[in-house]
């Protein structure tokens, strides 16, 4: 889960508008020096000042210099400058006072006293906000740091980069090898940007990274949303996206999570524009350790985190992995017809795969005693899950695989009926309007398809002989 | 040395002059002019010591440029050079150092051109706001101010 990244206003209240053209109280001083006084080249030189300023602000410093023609204050050594809510400490500063800025460097701190948020680095310079401009804060030098707490909670933002930017105490962006954490988030980008009004984390250059617990997505630019609940609602990674997730790897165009409860529910991977220049990504792809999807695009769907459905779109290719290899079989095949007939797949327009939760023993055994009257092998499908031991019930297993449109195609392998575990694999291909193949504990169970459909069953020489006479695939139905 | 009866207190001084107006020079530029309600003369010391001081100063213009008033004074007849002792006030009547500078004992060498002191000073702005020193030393047209352990109003610091 991640929490919002509010953070308290940084920037320094240099001159309050109220209190612009008012003077400064010295609280003590060393020596003070007016020279040249009511002339243009008026200056004033103060050994360790320490000035009480208005709006609340207090500046103390080893030396000060200030002149009058060009309205610029140089504070040297130990300076710190404060007001009602923050203090910058550097070991030297200089303040414009007619473009109002502020050029602070030498191991520069500054920190919100009252939520103790800091930012750290040789050099930082602020500008104060003005009708035509915002209120900026820039770090740089020394590998910037800044710590973005709230009051009274002990969780923090930590923003590295090697040039830090505030504006208007509402816009946050890292710039160079940026990276920025965030409770569970860890986010690596050349740029990183943050809207506090809008909750918009924006990570922009080659290869961004955004890690959470469990997922690691990367692209050439990402953008993380986050709602009022200060939880993460979206993340979508575009150009040459990739998601390493615990359970899946995912690659596309665009990858876009959408989270509920600090989990993700629900993730699409599709096609997006490449930049001038760049290559486009390929299809969409998708691979788990139960199926291998390739589509334009894929959605899948896993409300309360549990997977639910996947969804190919467009020139949809899915491959389940089986445990079952031919290679021992055809040892002379091509590379190519193996990749063809290694695992079962299906193609179409589209491609639905839906998962369930691990069969229970007890329901699989009643599956077995209703099977119906010949239907061995459903019989046998069913006695089987019911002798599994009852599994992760946050596990999903593959339930149904469905293909239309196209015209949808599958290839599967299954084993002959009443066949022994170590028989060899018979082989069915079909092509149709759509195609529907069920599975029960990984085996398939059931195959159907449209009325249009068309294909080969292909029998061991041996099974085809015991079948002569029979239908080749009791369990295919139209 | 006057009459010495009960009733009057000494003086002892070889000369008191009643009245005394001196003024200071420079290149022939009128600089200051000195007044004193009495001046003590003595026969081995080139000190004058006066009582009730008023000096004005004169910038390059011949304009007056600042006022002091104590309550006793030393003028040192060969350099010119003069102290102001207890409740000195000098008025700086124009400038950026306008106001009045308040102390115990301040001092003045027109040929140097400068004013100083060396104990605690208190400057009071137009306003009516205040500052306090330890010691200051200033030339004779405040231009040029050099204060010590100053706390307090400072106009000229803008932040």
């Amino acid at each position: 889960m991640m929490r919002r990244l509010l953070y308290p206003a940084l920037a320094l209240l240099l001159v309050p508008a109220a209190a612009r053209g008012q003077s400064c109280d010295v609280v003590s001083s060393g020596t003070t020096s007016f020279v040249n006084q009511g002339t243009p080249q008026e200056m004033v030189f103060v050994t360790i000042p320490v000035l009480a300023c208005p709006g609340g602000r207090r500046i103390s410093a080893d030396n000060a210099y200030i002149s009058q023609a060009s309205g610029v204050v140089q504070l040297m050594g130990s300076v710190q400058f404060q007001d009602s809510a923050r203090t910058l400490r550097s070991t030297n500063a200089q303040y414009f006072s007619r473009a109002q800025r502020l050029s602070a460097s030498g191991s520069v701190v500054l920190v919100h006293r009252t939520t103790n948020s800091t930012i750290r680095s040789e050099q930082l310079e602020y500008t104060e906000a003005t009708p035509q401009r915002p209120s900026h804060v820039q770090a740089m030098g020394g590998q910037p740091v800044a710590v973005f707490r709230q009051a009274g909670q002990p969780d923090s933002t930590v923003l590295r980069a090697q040039q830090i930017d505030i504006f208007n105490d509402d816009r946050l962006r890292g710039t160079g090898d940026a990276r920025l954490e965030r409770d569970s988030l860890v986010a690596l980008a050349m740029i990183i940007e943050y809207a506090q009004s809008d909750g918009r984390l924006d990570l922009s250059g080659l290869r961004t990274q955004v890690n959470l617990p469990r997922y690691e997505l990367i692209a050439d630019s990402t953008t993380v949303t986050l709602g009022d609940d200060e939880q993460i609602r979206e993340v979508l990674a575009r150009h040459s996206a990739s998601l390493d997730a615990e359970d899946m790897d995912v690659s596309a165009g665009a990858i876009r999570l959408f989270f509920e409860d600090g989990g993700v529910t629900r993730m699409v991977a599709m096609p997006w524009t490449p930049r001038p220049g760049a290559v486009a990504a390929g299809q969409a792809r998708v691979v788990n350790e139960q199926f291998n999807m390739v589509a334009d695009s894929v959605d899948v769907l896993a409300p309360r985190q549990q997977l639910q459905e996947a969804v190919a779109i467009g020139r949809a290719h899915v491959e389940r992995a089986t445990p079952d290899s031919l290679r021992p079989y055809l040892p002379e095949a091509a590379d190519d017809i193996m990749r063809l007939i290694a695992h079962d797949w299906m193609e179409g327009d589209t491609v639905r795969a839906f998962f369930t939760g691990p069969v229970d023993p007890v329901v699989a055994a009643q599956a077995a005693a209703d099977a119906a009257p010949g239907d061995t092998a459903a019989a046998r499908a069913a006695a089987a899950a019911a002798a599994v031991p009852p599994g992760d019930p946050s596990e999903r297993v593959l339930e149904r695989l469905y293909a239309s449109g196209g015209p949808a195609r599958a290839m599967h392998k299954m084993r002959p009926e009443n066949a022994a575990v170590d028989a060899k694999l018979s082989i069915a291909y079909l092509v149709g309007q759509h195609v529907e193949v069920t599975f029960i504990d990984g085996v398939v169970s059931l195959v159907s398809a449209s009325e249009d459909v068309r294909g080969v069953y292909l029998q061991p020489a041996d099974a085809a002989r015991r079948t002569d006479g029979q239908p080749a695939n009791p369990r295919a139905r139209r | 040395m006057g009459p010495v009866t009960a009733d009057y207190e000494p003086l002892p001084a070889d000369q008191v002059l009643e009245g005394v107006e001196h003024v200071m020079t420079q290149a022939g530029v009128r600089q200051s002019v000195l007044k004193a309600d009495s001046s003590l003369i003595f026969d081995d010391s080139a000190a004058i010591h006066l009582r009730g001081v008023n000096l004005d100063m004169f910038n390059e213009q011949g304009r007056l440029h600042a006022t002091l008033t104590s309550a006793q004074g030393r003028l040192d007849q060969n350099s010119n050079q003069m102290v102001a002792v207890g409740s000195v006030v000098l008025v700086i009547h124009e400038g950026a150092n306008a106001g009045r500078i308040l102390t115990e004992e301040l001092h003045y060498d027109p040929q140097q051109r400068v004013v100083w002191s060396n104990v605690r000073t208190e400057r009071v702005f137009p306003g009516g706001q205040r500052g306090t020193m330890d010691s200051f030393r200033a030339d004779d047209r405040f231009g040029n101010f050099q204060m010590q352990g100053y706390r307090g109003y400072a106009p000229q610091l803008r932040f």
